[in-house]
Protein backbone atom coordinates (compact mmCIF):
# COMPACT_ATOMS: atom_id res chain seq x y z
CA UNK A 1 0.00 0.00 0.00
CA UNK A 2 2.96 2.35 -0.42
CA UNK A 3 1.40 3.46 -3.66
CA UNK A 4 -1.80 4.32 -1.83
CA UNK A 5 0.17 6.53 0.55
CA UNK A 6 1.94 8.11 -2.37
CA UNK A 7 -1.41 8.79 -4.05
CA UNK A 8 -2.78 10.55 -0.98
CA UNK A 9 0.42 12.43 -0.34
CA UNK A 10 0.00 13.96 -3.76
CA UNK A 11 -3.67 14.79 -3.17
CA UNK A 12 -3.63 18.16 -1.48
CA UNK A 13 -5.98 21.03 -0.83
CA UNK A 14 -4.22 23.29 -3.31
CA UNK A 15 -4.89 26.49 -1.42
CA UNK A 16 -2.68 28.18 1.14
CA UNK A 17 -4.03 27.83 4.69
CA UNK A 18 -4.02 31.60 5.15
CA UNK A 19 -6.09 32.04 2.01
CA UNK A 20 -8.57 29.35 3.06
CA UNK A 21 -8.82 30.90 6.53
CA UNK A 22 -9.66 34.25 4.99
CA UNK A 23 -12.33 32.65 2.84
CA UNK A 24 -13.83 30.98 5.89
CA UNK A 25 -13.87 34.17 7.92
CA UNK A 26 -15.27 36.17 5.02
CA UNK A 27 -18.00 33.57 4.59
CA UNK A 28 -18.84 33.79 8.23
CA UNK A 29 -19.04 37.60 8.29
CA UNK A 30 -20.92 38.05 5.04
CA UNK A 31 -23.57 35.43 5.63
CA UNK A 32 -24.49 35.68 9.25
CA UNK A 33 -27.54 37.36 10.51
CA UNK A 34 -28.25 36.18 13.98
CA UNK A 35 -31.48 36.57 15.74
CA UNK A 36 -32.69 36.00 19.20
CA UNK A 37 -35.89 34.40 20.18
CA UNK A 38 -38.49 36.60 21.67
CA UNK A 39 -41.27 34.74 23.32
CA UNK A 40 -43.16 32.31 21.15
CA UNK A 41 -46.27 33.90 19.81
CA UNK A 42 -49.49 32.11 20.53
CA UNK A 43 -50.83 30.03 17.71
CA UNK A 44 -53.80 32.31 17.12
CA UNK A 45 -51.51 35.24 16.64
CA UNK A 46 -49.36 33.19 14.29
CA UNK A 47 -52.42 32.30 12.27
CA UNK A 48 -53.26 35.97 11.95
CA UNK A 49 -49.77 36.62 10.65
CA UNK A 50 -49.77 33.92 8.06
CA UNK A 51 -53.14 34.83 6.67
CA UNK A 52 -52.13 38.37 5.85
CA UNK A 53 -51.41 38.86 2.23
CA UNK A 54 -53.45 35.88 1.11
CA UNK A 55 -50.60 33.43 1.17
CA UNK A 56 -52.85 30.41 0.87
CA UNK A 57 -51.41 29.34 -2.42
CA UNK A 58 -47.98 28.81 -0.92
CA UNK A 59 -49.44 27.25 2.21
CA UNK A 60 -51.17 24.38 0.48
CA UNK A 61 -48.21 22.72 -1.13
CA UNK A 62 -46.49 19.78 0.44
CA UNK A 63 -43.18 18.14 -0.23
CA UNK A 64 -43.44 16.84 -3.77
CA UNK A 65 -40.99 13.98 -3.64
CA UNK A 66 -42.41 12.55 -0.46
CA UNK A 67 -45.86 12.49 -1.93
CA UNK A 68 -44.80 11.17 -5.27
CA UNK A 69 -43.16 8.18 -3.76
CA UNK A 70 -45.88 7.71 -1.20
CA UNK A 71 -43.55 7.31 1.71
CA UNK A 72 -43.53 8.68 5.17
CA UNK A 73 -40.04 9.51 6.17
CA UNK A 74 -38.71 7.62 9.09
CA UNK A 75 -35.58 5.88 10.09
CA UNK A 76 -35.23 2.34 11.30
CA UNK A 77 -31.80 2.88 12.68
CA UNK A 78 -29.21 5.55 13.03
CA UNK A 79 -27.03 4.27 10.24
CA UNK A 80 -29.96 3.66 7.97
CA UNK A 81 -31.36 7.05 8.72
CA UNK A 82 -28.49 8.69 6.98
CA UNK A 83 -29.51 7.16 3.72
CA UNK A 84 -33.10 6.21 3.90
CA UNK A 85 -35.67 8.84 3.75
CA UNK A 86 -38.83 7.05 2.97
CA UNK A 87 -40.49 3.70 3.25
CA UNK A 88 -42.88 2.57 0.61
CA UNK A 89 -46.24 1.11 1.47
CA UNK A 90 -47.95 -2.18 0.66
CA UNK A 91 -44.71 -3.85 -0.26
CA UNK A 92 -45.12 -7.25 -1.87
CA UNK A 93 -42.52 -9.57 -3.24
CA UNK A 94 -42.13 -12.91 -4.95
CA UNK A 95 -39.11 -15.18 -4.83
CA UNK A 96 -38.14 -18.27 -6.73
CA UNK A 97 -36.99 -19.93 -3.50
CA UNK A 98 -39.31 -19.72 -0.52
CA UNK A 99 -36.37 -19.94 1.84
CA UNK A 100 -35.64 -16.33 0.99
CA UNK A 101 -37.41 -13.03 1.43
CA UNK A 102 -36.99 -9.48 0.25
CA UNK A 103 -37.34 -6.62 2.65
CA UNK A 104 -37.71 -3.14 1.22
CA UNK A 105 -36.16 -0.67 3.61
CA UNK A 106 -36.51 2.57 1.81
CA UNK A 107 -37.12 4.62 -1.25
CA UNK A 108 -35.38 7.88 -1.66
CA UNK A 109 -33.53 9.89 -4.23
CA UNK A 110 -34.93 12.74 -6.20
CA UNK A 111 -37.74 13.22 -8.66
CA UNK A 112 -35.54 11.93 -11.45
CA UNK A 113 -33.32 9.54 -9.61
CA UNK A 114 -34.57 6.64 -7.51
CA UNK A 115 -32.52 5.10 -4.76
CA UNK A 116 -33.85 1.85 -3.37
CA UNK A 117 -32.58 0.14 -0.27
CA UNK A 118 -33.61 -3.44 0.22
CA UNK A 119 -32.41 -6.62 1.88
CA UNK A 120 -32.10 -10.14 0.60
CA UNK A 121 -32.60 -12.31 3.63
CA UNK A 122 -33.63 -15.76 4.69
CA UNK A 123 -37.28 -16.22 5.48
CA UNK A 124 -36.39 -17.96 8.74
CA UNK A 125 -34.24 -15.04 9.81
CA UNK A 126 -31.01 -16.99 9.94
CA UNK A 127 -27.83 -15.47 8.57
CA UNK A 128 -27.56 -16.42 4.94
CA UNK A 129 -24.11 -17.89 5.06
CA UNK A 130 -25.02 -20.15 7.96
CA UNK A 131 -27.34 -22.02 5.69
CA UNK A 132 -26.10 -24.40 3.03
CA UNK A 133 -26.03 -21.55 0.51
CA UNK A 134 -23.28 -19.01 0.21
CA UNK A 135 -24.18 -15.66 -1.23
CA UNK A 136 -22.12 -14.81 -4.30
CA UNK A 137 -23.46 -11.63 -5.84
CA UNK A 138 -26.46 -9.70 -7.08
CA UNK A 139 -26.74 -10.63 -10.73
CA UNK A 140 -28.97 -7.86 -12.04
CA UNK A 141 -31.68 -5.41 -11.14
CA UNK A 142 -34.21 -3.72 -13.36
CA UNK A 143 -37.56 -2.01 -13.23
CA UNK A 144 -40.64 -3.55 -14.75
CA UNK A 145 -42.58 -0.40 -15.38
CA UNK A 146 -40.04 2.40 -15.49
CA UNK A 147 -37.77 3.35 -18.31
CA UNK A 148 -34.49 3.66 -16.53
CA UNK A 149 -31.30 5.34 -17.59
CA UNK A 150 -27.91 4.80 -16.03
CA UNK A 151 -27.77 3.13 -12.67
CA UNK A 152 -25.55 1.35 -10.22
CA UNK A 153 -26.00 -0.88 -7.21
CA UNK A 154 -23.95 -1.98 -4.27
CA UNK A 155 -24.40 -4.83 -1.89
CA UNK A 156 -22.82 -6.08 1.26
CA UNK A 157 -23.55 -8.36 4.14
CA UNK A 158 -25.01 -6.71 7.19
CA UNK A 159 -24.71 -7.64 10.82
CA UNK A 160 -27.70 -9.94 10.66
CA UNK A 161 -26.11 -11.91 7.86
CA UNK A 162 -28.53 -10.61 5.23
CA UNK A 163 -27.49 -8.76 2.14
CA UNK A 164 -28.08 -5.02 2.03
CA UNK A 165 -28.52 -3.68 -1.47
CA UNK A 166 -28.47 -0.05 -2.41
CA UNK A 167 -29.62 0.66 -5.96
CA UNK A 168 -29.51 4.08 -7.54
CA UNK A 169 -31.25 4.49 -10.85
CA UNK A 170 -31.78 7.47 -13.06
CA UNK A 171 -35.19 7.78 -14.66
CA UNK A 172 -35.17 8.40 -18.38
CA UNK A 173 -36.31 11.80 -19.42
CA UNK A 174 -39.19 10.51 -21.47
CA UNK A 175 -40.75 9.20 -18.28
CA UNK A 176 -40.39 12.48 -16.53
CA UNK A 177 -43.08 15.09 -16.52
CA UNK A 178 -41.58 18.47 -15.94
CA UNK A 179 -38.61 16.91 -14.27
CA UNK A 180 -40.56 14.52 -12.06
CA UNK A 181 -41.47 10.88 -12.37
CA UNK A 182 -45.14 10.17 -11.92
CA UNK A 183 -46.38 6.61 -12.00
CA UNK A 184 -50.04 5.84 -11.71
CA UNK A 185 -49.61 2.34 -10.31
CA UNK A 186 -47.25 0.30 -8.18
CA UNK A 187 -43.56 0.64 -8.72
CA UNK A 188 -42.13 -2.76 -9.58
CA UNK A 189 -38.61 -4.02 -9.86
CA UNK A 190 -37.06 -7.43 -10.26
CA UNK A 191 -33.67 -9.00 -10.07
CA UNK A 192 -31.63 -12.02 -9.21
CA UNK A 193 -28.93 -13.02 -6.78
CA UNK A 194 -26.50 -15.90 -7.11
CA UNK A 195 -25.86 -18.38 -4.36
CA UNK A 196 -23.37 -21.20 -4.28
CA UNK A 197 -24.04 -24.65 -2.91
CA UNK A 198 -21.10 -27.03 -3.09
CA UNK A 199 -19.84 -25.50 -6.27
CA UNK A 200 -23.23 -25.23 -7.93
CA UNK A 201 -24.53 -21.73 -8.59
CA UNK A 202 -28.20 -21.31 -7.88
CA UNK A 203 -30.00 -18.17 -8.90
CA UNK A 204 -32.61 -16.61 -6.68
CA UNK A 205 -35.03 -14.58 -8.73
CA UNK A 206 -37.20 -12.00 -7.03
CA UNK A 207 -39.61 -9.24 -7.82
CA UNK A 208 -40.89 -6.47 -5.61
CA UNK A 209 -43.76 -4.08 -5.92
CA UNK A 210 -44.90 -1.30 -3.70
CA UNK A 211 -47.65 1.22 -3.87
CA UNK A 212 -47.46 4.87 -4.15
CA UNK A 213 -50.13 7.17 -5.33
CA UNK A 214 -49.55 10.76 -6.27
CA UNK A 215 -51.64 12.91 -4.06
CA UNK A 216 -53.72 15.66 -5.47
CA UNK A 217 -51.24 18.11 -4.04
CA UNK A 218 -48.28 16.45 -5.69
CA UNK A 219 -50.07 16.28 -8.99
CA UNK A 220 -50.33 20.01 -8.77
CA UNK A 221 -46.62 20.10 -8.48
CA UNK A 222 -45.87 19.24 -12.05
CA UNK A 223 -43.39 21.98 -12.06
CA UNK A 224 -40.16 22.93 -13.59
CA UNK A 225 -37.26 23.19 -11.25
CA UNK A 226 -36.32 26.80 -10.84
CA UNK A 227 -32.66 26.90 -11.64
CA UNK A 228 -32.44 30.65 -11.82
CA UNK A 229 -31.74 31.04 -8.14
CA UNK A 230 -28.45 30.30 -6.58
CA UNK A 231 -29.21 29.69 -2.99
CA UNK A 232 -29.97 26.53 -1.13
CA UNK A 233 -31.50 26.44 2.26
CA UNK A 234 -30.42 23.96 4.84
CA UNK A 235 -31.78 23.26 8.23
CA UNK A 236 -29.92 21.78 11.13
CA UNK A 237 -31.09 21.01 14.56
CA UNK A 238 -29.57 19.61 17.64
CA UNK A 239 -30.84 16.42 19.17
CA UNK A 240 -29.67 15.96 22.70
CA UNK A 241 -30.43 12.30 22.65
CA UNK A 242 -28.05 11.76 19.76
CA UNK A 243 -30.45 9.24 18.38
CA UNK A 244 -32.16 9.51 15.08
CA UNK A 245 -35.82 9.28 15.99
CA UNK A 246 -38.99 10.19 14.26
CA UNK A 247 -39.41 13.29 16.30
CA UNK A 248 -37.04 15.14 18.48
CA UNK A 249 -36.92 18.25 20.55
CA UNK A 250 -35.16 21.04 18.84
CA UNK A 251 -32.75 23.05 20.86
CA UNK A 252 -31.27 24.98 18.00
CA UNK A 253 -32.23 25.71 14.47
CA UNK A 254 -30.16 27.07 11.65
CA UNK A 255 -31.36 28.06 8.25
CA UNK A 256 -28.71 28.89 5.73
CA UNK A 257 -28.58 30.08 2.18
CA UNK A 258 -26.22 32.14 0.16
CA UNK A 259 -27.84 35.29 1.41
CA UNK A 260 -27.43 34.68 5.04
CA UNK A 261 -27.79 32.48 8.06
CA UNK A 262 -30.57 32.54 10.59
CA UNK A 263 -29.79 30.88 13.87
CA UNK A 264 -31.94 30.36 16.85
CA UNK A 265 -31.21 28.97 20.26
CA UNK A 266 -34.39 27.21 21.22
CA UNK A 267 -33.07 25.85 24.51
CA UNK A 268 -35.83 25.78 27.02
CA UNK A 269 -38.55 26.18 24.45
CA UNK A 270 -40.97 23.38 25.09
CA UNK A 271 -43.05 21.75 22.46
CA UNK A 272 -40.64 22.46 19.64
CA UNK A 273 -41.09 19.23 17.88
CA UNK A 274 -40.48 18.70 14.26
CA UNK A 275 -40.86 15.38 12.57
CA UNK A 276 -37.96 14.39 10.48
CA UNK A 277 -39.47 14.76 7.13
CA UNK A 278 -43.17 14.17 7.10
CA UNK A 279 -44.73 17.48 6.47
CA UNK A 280 -48.39 18.18 6.15
CA UNK A 281 -50.50 21.15 6.93
CA UNK A 282 -50.14 21.92 10.57
CA UNK A 283 -46.97 19.93 10.84
CA UNK A 284 -44.40 22.00 9.10
CA UNK A 285 -41.86 24.71 9.01
CA UNK A 286 -42.72 28.07 7.55
CA UNK A 287 -40.76 31.19 7.06
CA UNK A 288 -42.81 34.30 7.63
CA UNK A 289 -41.84 37.33 5.63
CA UNK A 290 -42.06 40.91 6.77
CA UNK A 291 -45.05 41.47 4.50
CA UNK A 292 -46.86 38.64 6.25
CA UNK A 293 -46.68 36.16 3.41
CA UNK A 294 -45.81 32.65 4.28
CA UNK A 295 -43.19 30.44 2.74
CA UNK A 296 -43.82 26.77 3.21
CA UNK A 297 -40.75 24.64 3.39
CA UNK A 298 -40.24 20.93 3.34
CA UNK A 299 -37.42 18.67 4.30
CA UNK A 300 -35.57 16.27 2.17
CA UNK A 301 -32.30 14.51 2.48
CA UNK A 302 -30.66 14.12 5.76
CA UNK A 303 -27.40 13.20 7.31
CA UNK A 304 -26.66 12.68 10.92
CA UNK A 305 -23.67 12.63 13.09
CA UNK A 306 -23.74 12.19 16.78
CA UNK A 307 -24.72 15.77 17.40
CA UNK A 308 -26.45 17.39 14.50
CA UNK A 309 -28.94 16.29 11.96
CA UNK A 310 -28.98 18.29 8.78
CA UNK A 311 -31.58 18.49 6.10
CA UNK A 312 -32.15 20.45 2.98
CA UNK A 313 -35.28 22.52 2.97
CA UNK A 314 -37.12 23.10 -0.26
CA UNK A 315 -39.40 25.93 -0.86
CA UNK A 316 -42.61 26.06 -2.85
CA UNK A 317 -44.28 29.07 -4.31
CA UNK A 318 -47.59 28.51 -6.02
CA UNK A 319 -46.99 25.87 -8.66
CA UNK A 320 -43.29 26.33 -8.80
CA UNK A 321 -41.10 23.77 -7.19
CA UNK A 322 -37.95 25.48 -6.10
CA UNK A 323 -35.05 23.63 -4.74
CA UNK A 324 -33.57 26.87 -3.72
CA UNK A 325 -34.87 29.65 -1.63
CA UNK A 326 -35.92 32.59 -3.69
CA UNK A 327 -36.67 34.87 -0.81
CA UNK A 328 -33.99 36.96 0.74
CA UNK A 329 -33.48 35.76 4.25
CA UNK A 330 -33.25 39.39 5.27
CA UNK A 331 -36.96 39.58 4.51
CA UNK A 332 -37.77 36.89 7.03
CA UNK A 333 -39.15 38.12 10.29
CA UNK A 334 -40.11 34.83 11.96
CA UNK A 335 -40.01 31.07 11.73
CA UNK A 336 -43.05 28.99 12.43
CA UNK A 337 -42.50 25.42 13.55
CA UNK A 338 -45.62 23.34 13.92
CA UNK A 339 -47.65 26.40 14.58
CA UNK A 340 -45.34 27.97 17.09
CA UNK A 341 -43.82 31.17 15.81
CA UNK A 342 -40.37 32.29 16.76
CA UNK A 343 -39.90 35.92 15.94
CA UNK A 344 -36.82 37.58 14.67
CA UNK A 345 -35.50 40.39 16.79
CA UNK B 1 -11.49 31.28 17.54
CA UNK B 2 -9.23 33.84 15.95
CA UNK B 3 -7.65 33.97 12.52
CA UNK B 4 -4.36 32.49 13.69
CA UNK B 5 -5.98 29.53 15.38
CA UNK B 6 -8.13 28.85 12.34
CA UNK B 7 -5.09 29.05 10.07
CA UNK B 8 -3.29 26.62 12.34
CA UNK B 9 -6.13 24.12 12.11
CA UNK B 10 -6.27 24.45 8.34
CA UNK B 11 -2.51 23.99 8.10
CA UNK B 12 -2.73 20.88 10.18
CA UNK B 13 -5.91 19.34 8.83
CA UNK B 14 -6.72 21.06 5.55
CA UNK B 15 -5.25 18.36 3.35
CA UNK B 16 -6.91 15.65 5.42
CA UNK B 17 -10.34 17.25 5.10
CA UNK B 18 -9.74 17.72 1.38
CA UNK B 19 -8.89 14.04 0.96
CA UNK B 20 -12.00 12.99 2.88
CA UNK B 21 -14.12 15.22 0.66
CA UNK B 22 -12.37 14.05 -2.49
CA UNK B 23 -13.10 10.44 -1.57
CA UNK B 24 -16.76 11.30 -2.08
CA UNK B 25 -16.82 13.97 -4.73
CA UNK B 26 -13.87 12.92 -6.91
CA UNK B 27 -13.50 16.52 -8.01
CA UNK B 28 -11.50 19.45 -6.77
CA UNK B 29 -14.03 22.34 -6.81
CA UNK B 30 -16.66 20.50 -4.76
CA UNK B 31 -13.98 19.19 -2.43
CA UNK B 32 -12.64 22.69 -1.80
CA UNK B 33 -16.15 23.93 -1.07
CA UNK B 34 -16.55 21.16 1.45
CA UNK B 35 -13.23 22.07 3.04
CA UNK B 36 -14.40 25.67 3.37
CA UNK B 37 -17.74 24.60 4.84
CA UNK B 38 -16.08 22.22 7.26
CA UNK B 39 -13.73 24.83 8.63
CA UNK B 40 -16.54 27.38 8.71
CA UNK B 41 -18.36 25.02 11.03
CA UNK B 42 -15.22 24.59 13.08
CA UNK B 43 -14.84 28.35 13.25
CA UNK B 44 -18.35 28.65 14.62
CA UNK B 45 -18.14 25.65 16.92
CA UNK B 46 -18.22 26.83 20.49
CA UNK B 47 -17.68 23.70 22.52
CA UNK B 48 -14.09 22.84 23.48
CA UNK B 49 -12.53 19.67 22.15
CA UNK B 50 -11.10 17.15 24.57
CA UNK B 51 -7.97 16.48 22.54
CA UNK B 52 -6.37 16.74 19.13
CA UNK B 53 -7.80 13.35 18.29
CA UNK B 54 -11.26 14.61 19.18
CA UNK B 55 -10.77 17.61 16.92
CA UNK B 56 -9.56 15.45 14.08
CA UNK B 57 -12.47 13.03 14.44
CA UNK B 58 -14.93 15.95 14.52
CA UNK B 59 -13.46 17.35 11.32
CA UNK B 60 -13.64 13.98 9.58
CA UNK B 61 -17.25 13.40 10.61
CA UNK B 62 -18.28 16.89 9.57
CA UNK B 63 -16.52 16.60 6.22
CA UNK B 64 -18.11 13.20 5.60
CA UNK B 65 -21.57 14.59 6.32
CA UNK B 66 -21.06 17.60 4.10
CA UNK B 67 -19.63 15.44 1.35
CA UNK B 68 -22.57 13.06 1.54
CA UNK B 69 -24.97 15.97 1.25
CA UNK B 70 -23.06 17.27 -1.72
CA UNK B 71 -23.05 13.97 -3.52
CA UNK B 72 -26.63 13.06 -2.64
CA UNK B 73 -28.19 16.29 -3.65
CA UNK B 74 -29.26 16.22 -7.25
CA UNK B 75 -30.54 19.70 -6.73
CA UNK B 76 -27.03 21.07 -6.56
CA UNK B 77 -27.55 22.14 -10.10
CA UNK B 78 -24.55 24.29 -10.48
CA UNK B 79 -21.03 23.35 -9.63
CA UNK B 80 -18.38 25.94 -9.04
CA UNK B 81 -16.76 26.82 -12.28
CA UNK B 82 -13.54 24.95 -12.59
CA UNK B 83 -10.92 27.36 -11.47
CA UNK B 84 -8.52 27.33 -14.37
CA UNK B 85 -5.74 28.54 -12.12
CA UNK B 86 -6.01 25.37 -10.06
CA UNK B 87 -4.37 22.42 -11.69
CA UNK B 88 -6.14 19.11 -11.59
CA UNK B 89 -4.55 16.74 -9.09
CA UNK B 90 -1.42 15.37 -10.71
CA UNK B 91 -0.31 11.93 -9.68
CA UNK B 92 2.89 10.20 -10.49
CA UNK B 93 1.06 6.89 -10.93
CA UNK B 94 -1.66 7.64 -13.45
CA UNK B 95 -2.88 4.04 -13.37
CA UNK B 96 -3.50 4.08 -9.65
CA UNK B 97 -4.97 7.55 -9.90
CA UNK B 98 -7.47 6.39 -12.51
CA UNK B 99 -8.30 3.35 -10.41
CA UNK B 100 -8.85 5.46 -7.28
CA UNK B 101 -11.06 7.78 -9.31
CA UNK B 102 -13.21 4.82 -10.30
CA UNK B 103 -13.41 3.44 -6.81
CA UNK B 104 -16.77 4.01 -5.19
CA UNK B 105 -16.83 6.51 -2.34
CA UNK B 106 -17.86 3.92 0.22
CA UNK B 107 -14.61 2.06 -0.41
CA UNK B 108 -12.29 4.98 -1.02
CA UNK B 109 -13.09 6.64 2.29
CA UNK B 110 -12.34 3.52 4.38
CA UNK B 111 -9.17 2.87 2.39
CA UNK B 112 -8.04 6.43 3.01
CA UNK B 113 -8.81 6.36 6.72
CA UNK B 114 -7.27 2.92 7.26
CA UNK B 115 -4.13 3.04 5.16
CA UNK B 116 -3.26 6.69 5.15
CA UNK B 117 -4.64 8.06 8.40
CA UNK B 118 -3.92 4.83 10.29
CA UNK B 119 -7.32 4.41 11.96
CA UNK B 120 -8.36 0.97 13.11
CA UNK B 121 -11.48 -0.61 11.69
CA UNK B 122 -13.22 0.00 14.99
CA UNK B 123 -12.31 3.68 14.90
CA UNK B 124 -13.43 3.99 11.28
CA UNK B 125 -16.70 2.31 12.18
CA UNK B 126 -17.31 4.95 14.80
CA UNK B 127 -16.36 7.79 12.49
CA UNK B 128 -18.58 6.64 9.66
CA UNK B 129 -21.36 5.18 11.82
CA UNK B 130 -20.87 1.71 10.44
CA UNK B 131 -20.28 -1.62 12.10
CA UNK B 132 -16.78 -2.97 12.40
CA UNK B 133 -17.66 -5.85 10.10
CA UNK B 134 -18.98 -3.43 7.49
CA UNK B 135 -15.71 -1.54 7.55
CA UNK B 136 -13.72 -4.73 7.17
CA UNK B 137 -15.93 -5.87 4.33
CA UNK B 138 -15.58 -2.52 2.56
CA UNK B 139 -11.80 -2.58 3.01
CA UNK B 140 -11.60 -5.99 1.46
CA UNK B 141 -13.95 -5.13 -1.40
CA UNK B 142 -12.18 -1.85 -1.97
CA UNK B 143 -8.83 -3.59 -2.25
CA UNK B 144 -10.29 -6.24 -4.55
CA UNK B 145 -11.83 -3.61 -6.78
CA UNK B 146 -8.62 -1.64 -6.94
CA UNK B 147 -6.73 -4.75 -7.95
CA UNK B 148 -9.34 -5.41 -10.58
CA UNK B 149 -9.13 -1.88 -11.97
CA UNK B 150 -5.35 -1.99 -12.02
CA UNK B 151 -5.24 -5.34 -13.75
CA UNK B 152 -7.52 -4.01 -16.50
CA UNK B 153 -4.76 -1.60 -17.57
Amino acid sequence: MDKINEYYNELKLGAAPEEMAQRVIAADKAKTKRFCIKKPAIIAAAAAVVLVGGATAAATHILGFNQIFGGIFHSESDALGEKILATAENVQYTVSDENYAIKLNGVTGSPANIILNFEICRADGLPINESKDTFVDVAFLDFKNIEAGGGKYYYEANEAGSIDVEWEQRIKEEDLINGKYICAGPMEFYGAANFEDNGDINMLEFSVSFDYTPTEESMKQLTVADTSQDCIIKCSYFNEQEVFENECDITSLTLTNSVGVLEADLTGIDGSRVPFCNLNDGNDIKLIKTDGTEVLCAFSGGTADDIHVSYTIHYYVDDWYCDQLVVDLNEIEAISINGTVYELS
Amino acid sequence: MDNDQLTLYITKYGDMVFRVAYSYTKNRPDSQDIVQDTFLRLYRYEKPFDSEEHTKAWLIRTAVNLAKNNVRSVWVSRRAELDESLPAPQHSDSGLSAAMQKLDKKYSIVIYLYYFEGYSTAEIAKLLRLTDSNVKARLKRGRDKLRGFLSED
